[in-house]
């Protein structure tokens, strides 16, 4: 198969600054290939994928120089109308990628506007539901469906203009795990049953590991790896060193080689299921550890004695008056507690969340934090006792300058202003941002206007912090940041909860999960008793992290390993 | 939006947008043209059994005509103390209820009563039937039938759905805007109306680069889908015009025809 991208010493950088964002990139991509492009939060990937359909330079200005080549026309010479018929391209958001009142006029708009006639786009349309398998959206308004509806729908109206090659921009970073899972089998079919040539941006490594052909990894500009899968994984030292997420299968193996029991790094989960069913243990498993994340506490089974901060009593809600969103919740959670609520969306978990902090009112029930009920209290009043992070950094940031932005809160609750000023020096060192004290919140990357939201409800004090998605579209080192400081907050005696659909910091941060599914809480306890009720997961449609898949597909591993470390010691007293 | 599209299958629902378009201008024209209570009363009855053949939602426009019941009646009391009624034709026109101060002065006419009341009655016959066509006429069938118009560009029309399509979203956003300054400390209830609308500045900005931001990746993934391409689009869906949608839009048509000489002739004058 042809070269169909070439890129040939490329750099760019933006209109009215002198910093390269892209540096002498030299990239070739075959005809019906899967590539993956990934690297840390600012690497240039979203850069790159904009100069592959001329977004860069005819959109966004700046210099570029080298040449771009994409299905034989130059990329950067040629208007961007025109190659959208040979690449398309797909976006982060799906809510900014929706242009029709339905479904069937949305997978329309690119088709018509190339200038089709009725009859021709309606073909086209057809067979994006049938290829893509979402005729069941057809009559849908795209704003009322799901994250991964949108998302599906978004790449139906790429694919309805028949290009030969999809660029996806972190495509999954704003979905729960079922949307997640809707659109990459979508990605999947349509290189593998369709021929189409999939350029992917994306941050989560287990993935990348099931679906690429060749990985390019970028840092500050510039290609630092690529090559195939299994090149690129066995730079584990390069790729821990750029801060990025190593799967557990691959950090396993890596392990296993090193101690001679494989002599090569296995990249998935099945393999390295297969590899270890092929040993036979001298001694039986030992029995089950506590593997339980430090907290503040320290007493009963979580390692915190009863005492409650906040009590839910018989809560219920519903939006709209014709089914129960909570349906009676009773929940107690103690001083300290570091707690993972988990459940796809709409299993209400931000319901629960918003009820605690006053943002919604019950329809029946009662919450009561530090022994006090909420009811008649405003959000403001309550926010002295809890804060709220919510997901999206940009929804909660008002003021002109970081240190305003950390003021606003106390500020609000009248303290002192000697007060307010060492508390917001402590706090901005505490996230990481003393040097942009002045700088317009808008100037900060995404992970650092994330660490500032949480910054702002630091300063208040409040007991306890609830953060709504602390982790979602970040990249793993910024993930890992944002998770320590919460930490230190825990350590420090704060009680936190945490709403995620990350698996892997829910088994490293938190001793304590709630699972939701259908407005009830299913499953309370720690990871190690969470992740062992296989049925129940799958009840909520959650999945366990990888290392905990594997060992419970191995027969002689305990099922309730939650960590590769864990795993790895396990393995090893049982082999000698 | 006051009441939102739904689907149903009401004789309303499958008539074509043309004709309840239509049907709308009418009431919006006798709105300007009427001022005696009776026809505008025989008009808002007629629209409220139009509204039942719908399937029309009341309860969800009821919070509406409560709100605007104050106004209204102080519409009505105004123009009875108010109104030069030597201008009506009305024989009630002359009619004194009482005076509201001693030596017969500030009158409470009769005549300006009924002109107040036909002019309430137009705010809810205006609200009713675009509340009705809103309920009937989906969106999308709004922007097809906008589109056929010769003059409407591509452009106009993109810009007409997007707007439509993004009010929930801002919405959405201001909410969670209002939210977080409550998560702050912000107590957005209490103080006086000036303190109260103060408070809402800081989502000014917020909102403002947000909105911005949305519209920068909207025009991108637009462009990436060929927006700008210099063919001209051929796709109009086709819409159902049925013969009696035809003959309806025509009798319409002799409607406001005949509404209008109506009116030159006195009638429906108060």
């Amino acid at each position: 198969m042809g070269t169909i991208i070439s890129l040939q010493d490329v750099s760019f950088n933006y209109e009215k600054t002198k910093r390269k964002v892209l540096k002498g990139i030299n990239i070739d991509i075959n005809e019906g290939e899967f590539v993956v492009i990934t690297g840390p939060t600012g690497a240039g990937k979203t850069t790159l994928c904009e100069t592959l359909n001329g977004v860069i330079p005819n959109f966004i200005k700046g210099d570029l120089t080298g040449t771009i080549t994409v299905d034989g026309l130059n990329a950067s010479k040629t208007p961007v109308y025109q190659m959208a018929s040979r690449i398309g391209m797909v976006f982060q958001d799906p809510d900014t990628q929706l242009f029709g009142m339905t479904v069937e006029e949305d997978l329309a708009f690119g088709p018509a506007n190339l200038g089709l006639s009725f009859e021709e786009v309606m073909q086209r349309v057809e067979r994006s539901y049938n290829d893509l398998k979402i005729g069941d959206l057809k009559d849908r308004k795209p704003f009322e469906l799901s994250g991964g509806q949108k998302q599906s729908v978004s790449i139906g109206g790429v694919y309805a203009m028949l290009p030969k090659i999809i660029v996806f921009d972190e495509p999954t970073s704003m979905l729960d795990p079922i949307g997640k899972e809707r659109v990459f089998s979508i990605v999947k079919d349509i290189n593998k049953q369709y021929g189409i040539t999939i350029v992917l941006v994306e941050h989560e490594m287990n993935e990348i590991v099931k679906h690429a052909d060749k990985v390019i990894v970028m840092n500050k500009g510039e290609v630092r790896l690529q090559g195939s899968v299994e090149e690129v994984f066995s730079q584990v030292e390069t790729l821990k060193e750029l801060g990025l997420e190593i799967p557990q299968s691959i950090e396993l193996s890596t392990k296993l080689k090193e101690n001679h029991y494989i002599d090569k790094v296995l990249l998935t989960p099945a393999q390295v299921i297969a590899a270890c069913n092929g040993f036979k243990p001298k001694v039986q498993a030992p029995a089950a550890t506590p593997a339980v994340p430090p907290t503040a506490g320290a007493g009963n089974g979580r390692g915190l004695v009863h005492d409650p901060i906040i009590e839910v009593e018989n809560l219920r809600h519903s939006y709209l008056g014709d089914h129960d969103d909570l349906k009676g919740i009773n929940l107690s959670i103690n001083k300290g507690e570091f707690v993972a609520i988990i459940g796809q969306n709409g299993a209400g978990k931000t319901t629960l969340a918003r009820h605690i902090i006053g943002l919604l009112k019950p329809n029946e029930g009662a919450i009561k934090v530090n022994g006090k009920p909420i009811a008649g209290r405003s959000v403001a009043e309550l926010s002295r006792e809890v804060g709220y992070v919510f997901q999206n950094p940009d929804e909660q940031i008002f003021t002109d300058s970081v240190e305003d932005e950390l003021r606003f809160g106390p500020r609000n609750l009248e303290k002192r202003p000697e007060y307010i000023d060492s508390i917001v020096d402590e706090v901005l060192d505490d996230i990481g941002l003393s040097k942009y004290r002045q700088v317009w919140p808008k100037y900060l990357s995404k992970g650092e206007r994330q660490r500032l939201a949480m910054g702002s409800i630091i300063t208040m004090e409040p007991d306890v912090i609830i953060v709504d998605e602390p982790t979602t579209g970040q990249d793993w080192r910024e993930t890992l940041w944002i998770m320590d400081l919460l930490r230190k907050l825990n350590q420090k005696g704060k009680t936190i909860i945490i709403i995620t659909h990350n698996m892997e910091i829910v088994t490293r941060y938190c001793n304590r999960v709630l699972v939701m599914s259908q407005g009830e809480v299913i499953l309370d306890g720690t990871p190690k008793e969470i992740f062992t009720r296989r049925d129940k997961l799958q009840e909520a449609y959650l999945r366990p992290t990888d290392i905990t898949y594997i060992a419970q597909n191995i027969a002689y591993m305990p099922d309730d390993i939650i960590s590769v470390d864990e795993f790895y010691q396990v393995f090893r007293e049982m082999m000698e | 939006m006051l009441v939102e599209y739904r689907k149903r299958d009401t004789y309303l629902h499958k008539s074509n947008p043309k004709v309840l378009l239509l049907g709308t201008l009418i009431v919006i024209v006798a709105s300007i043209l009427w001022t005696h209570p009776i026809y505008c009363g025989v008009m808002l009855g007629l629209l409220i059994i139009l509204g039942q053949v719908a399937k029309f939602p009341w309860s969800q426009i009821k919070w509406f005509f409560k709100v605007i019941i104050i106004p209204v009646v102080f519409i009505m009391v105004i123009q009875a103390f108010s109104l030069d009624t030597s201008l009506l034709q009305t024989p009630y026109k002359d009619v004194i209820l009482f005076y509201l101060l001693p030596g017969q002065r500030l009158g409470f006419n009769l005549g300006g009563l009924l002109y107040g009341l036909a002019a309430s009655m137009k705010i809810y016959m205006v609200v009713l039937a675009v509340a009705i066509l809103g309920y009937t006429v989906s969106p999308s069938d709004f922007i097809q039938m906008i589109s056929r118009v010769r003059f409407a560009s591509r452009q106009f029309v993109f810009i007409f759905s997007t707007a439509w399509r993004f009010i929930p979203i801002i919405q959405k956003q201001i909410t969670h805007l209002l939210d977080a300054q409550k998560t702050r400390g912000m107590e957005l209830d209490k103080g006086k109306l000036g303190e109260r609308v103060r408070k809402l500045i800081p989502i000014v900005t917020p909102l403002l680069s947000n909105s911005l931001e949305t519209g920068d990746q909207i025009a991108l993934s637009m462009e990436a889908r060929a927006f700008g391409a210099k063919t001209k689009s051929k796709f109009i869906k086709p819409m159902r015009y049925t013969l009696q949608d035809r003959l309806l839009f025509y009798l319409l048509l002799i409607m406001l025809a005949l509404m209008i000489f109506a009116y030159t002739q006195g009638y429906g004058v108060l």
